[in-house]
């Protein structure tokens, strides 16, 4: 496992992606700082650095999550992998966790902005610090939900476009969620939508038409259950559940300097699903 | 060392491999041989835990590929039709992770690095990238990746494709010694190749097993008799009535000739008996020229054909 994260590490930094990555993120961070914190009228508030900053995760995520899982599979270096005594869940924690590593550094040295703000006024190190963790964890799920659609192909590119496309509807979502009907008829087609979605995913996966079609029935059979017993039940539903993935909005508790544990538990949640997806996704490959 | 037990792959309707069985026994070389698309591939991906069979077990010295997939694999060293390299490292970072990976003990990991670097000749190589090391070389670097952890078993994909002569003679040599304390199964549509290193052969045809057994072997069974290859001036019953007399001659096929007054003709012999002579004198007696006389050695690669042609 020691094995892989090293090796993830090194090419991150041998290619150039690591130091270019932190750049970028050093850069932005700079501009929000000065803008905040050194502009015409300067604020104390440092920590509203972090939360003006996530726009840019939509950028940079896919570009590094991009290579991945996909990268090996286009290189056939997935085969020396897989065939090494080391199981799958390791092998892609690993590479996981050299990403993670590499969100980290830069956001490590952006500790130092408010140690030298300090110097000239009152800042709040522990909301900045706070701060600064929601944001990285906010960057860890995405590299989650990036890696794991990293593992859905082999061409790079389609990878980054997808995690692109995907991250800016999270980043919009909680607009999104405003302008869906709140009836109980807009939700119910709403699921409808998203049932047949399930069911051309599970067609692709399994490879089953049949299996495709009983799963989005089933999504199909809740709805109409839902909307012939408990009617009120859907109402707002379509909007609250794009609500829950807005990813990006859970870190503004942090911003505003309060330690949320919910959203904690909601990043974690995030990370060890998309993990575990990624990990299958990749079994399922193995196994059709 | 590995037994493998109705071994079926499925992809979408079509049977890549159809319940094969064989064992391997240890400290041998096996070759699998077939034409392109024969599941050879295939096989070898099942066996090192890479892909997964629709249904049939693979075992490991005793162990399942799919239920200890971890064990099992610390036995094997697998080098893929593609080698498996990153073209951004140097043979010796890439073979330093290698190593770390297959988890062999620090105390150990440059001994057994600096063995495989000299094995696969890749002493003047190693500081350079990979993604600027020409065909032969890469192949040499994966095949270095394969031996690195002092595997039981080495199972080798088409390892000499790409490299000039050179460079396949001297892998088929370091095969040969890999051979003599470990399993290697190498897989070649190229028989020379076959021939000269594996102690046994598992010949492959759409996904089937047609033949199991030692290159000798084989080759008996195939063609036992001698053939001599003849081309004769006279007509065609001139020369059979020549023939007709001699002893030990058991078949004799005409073959077309695009000259009228030539004939050619394949004589299949009794086994170990050496007609040339009687032939000859036969032939200077009727007043018929022999123009040309050869022997036929039924090469591998006539088998070969014979086997995956015909099933």
């Amino acid at each position: 496992m020691l094995a892989v994260y090293k090796k993830e590490l090194q090419s991150f930094y041998q290619n150039m992606l690591g130091y270019v990555f932190a750049a970028f993120l050093l850069v932005v961070s700079g501009i929000m700082t000065m803008s905040y914190c050194l502009g015409a009228t300067p604020q104390n508030t440092f920590e509203y650095t972090y939360g003006s900053m996530p726009f840019i995760y939509i950028i940079i995520i896919p570009i590094l999550t991009m290579n991945s899982i996909a990268g090996e599979m286009r290189n056939k270096t997935d085969q020396m992998l897989y065939t090494s005594p080391v199981s799958i869940w390791k092998i892609v924690t690993a590479k996981y966790l050299a990403m993670c590593t590499v969100l980290l550094i830069p956001l490590l040295l952006t500790l130092f902005y408010p140690v030298i703000l300090m110097r000239y006024g009152n800042i709040s190190m522990t909301t900045s610090a706070s701060s600064m963790f929601a944001f990285f964890l906010l960057g860890c799920s995405l590299i989650a939900i990036g890696m794991f659609i990293s593992s859905l192909t082999d061409s790079q590119i389609l990878s980054a476009v997808i995690s692109f496309g995907v991250l800016f509807i999270i980043y919009t979502a909680s607009q999104i969620q405003y302008y869906i009907s709140r009836t109980s008829y807009a939700s119910a087609v709403f699921f409808a939508v998203i049932g047949i979605l399930i069911g051309f995913v599970v067609r692709k996966l399994t490879k089953s038409t049949l299996t495709g079609i009983a799963s989005a029935l089933i999504v199909f059979g809740g709805i109409i259950y839902l909307f012939l017993t408990n009617q009120k039940s859907l109402e707002g539903a379509a909007s609250t559940a794009i609500g829950t993935f807005a990813l990006f909005t859970k870190i503004e508790n942090f911003i505003y300097g309060i330690f949320d544990i919910n959203a904690i538990v909601y990043f974690i949640s995030i990370i060890i699903f998309f993990n575990y997806l990624c990990i299958q996704s990749i079994d399922k490959r193995r196994w059709n | 060392m590995i037994e493998v037990k109705d071994l079926t792959k499925i992809y979408t309707n079509f049977p890549a491999v159809d319940s094969v069985s064989f064992s391997v026994e240890d400290d041998k070389v096996y070759g699998l041989l077939g034409p392109n698309g024969a599941g050879k591939s295939t096989i070898m991906n099942i066996i090192t835990g890479y892909i997964s069979a629709t249904s049939g077990t693979v075992t490991i010295d005793g162990i399942d590929i799919l239920e200890e997939p971890e064990k099992a694999k610390k036995n094997i060293g697998y080098l893929p039709e593609i080698p498996p390299v990153y073209p951004d490292m140097t043979p010796n970072e890439y073979l330093r992770f290698a190593a770390q990976l297959k988890g062999i003990k620090k105390e150990k990991r440059k001994e057994r690095l600096e063995y495989a670097i000299e094995a696969t000749g890749l002493e003047n190589m190693r500081n350079r990238l990979i993604k600027n090391l020409s065909k032969g070389y890469r192949q040499r670097v994966g095949l270095a990746q394969a031996i690195i952890a002092d595997p039981k078993v080495v199972i080798l994909d088409e390892p000499t494709v790409g490299l000039d002569p050179i460079q396949i003679i001297e892998i088929r040599d370091l095969i040969k010694e890999l051979g003599k304390n470990r399993t290697v199964i190498l897989s070649s549509h190229i028989m020379q190749e076959i021939s000269a290193v594996c102690d046994r052969l598992l010949i492959l045809s759409h996904g089937k097993l047609i033949a199991n057994d030692t290159p000798d072997n084989l080759m008996r069974m195939m063609y036992g008799q001698n053939s001599l290859s003849l081309t004769i001036k006279g007509t065609r019953a001139a020369v059979s009535s020549a023939i007709a007399p001699i002893d030990g001659i058991i078949k004799t096929d005409f073959l077309r000739s695009e000259n009228g007054n030539e004939c050619k003709v394949i004589i299949d012999c009794e086994p170990e008996k050496d007609l040339r002579e009687a032939i000859f004198y036969a032939m200077s007696d009727a007043k018929l020229p022999i123009l040309h006389m050869s022997e036929i050695n039924m090469s591998l690669e006539d088998i070969f054909i014979e086997l995956t042609g015909n099933k």
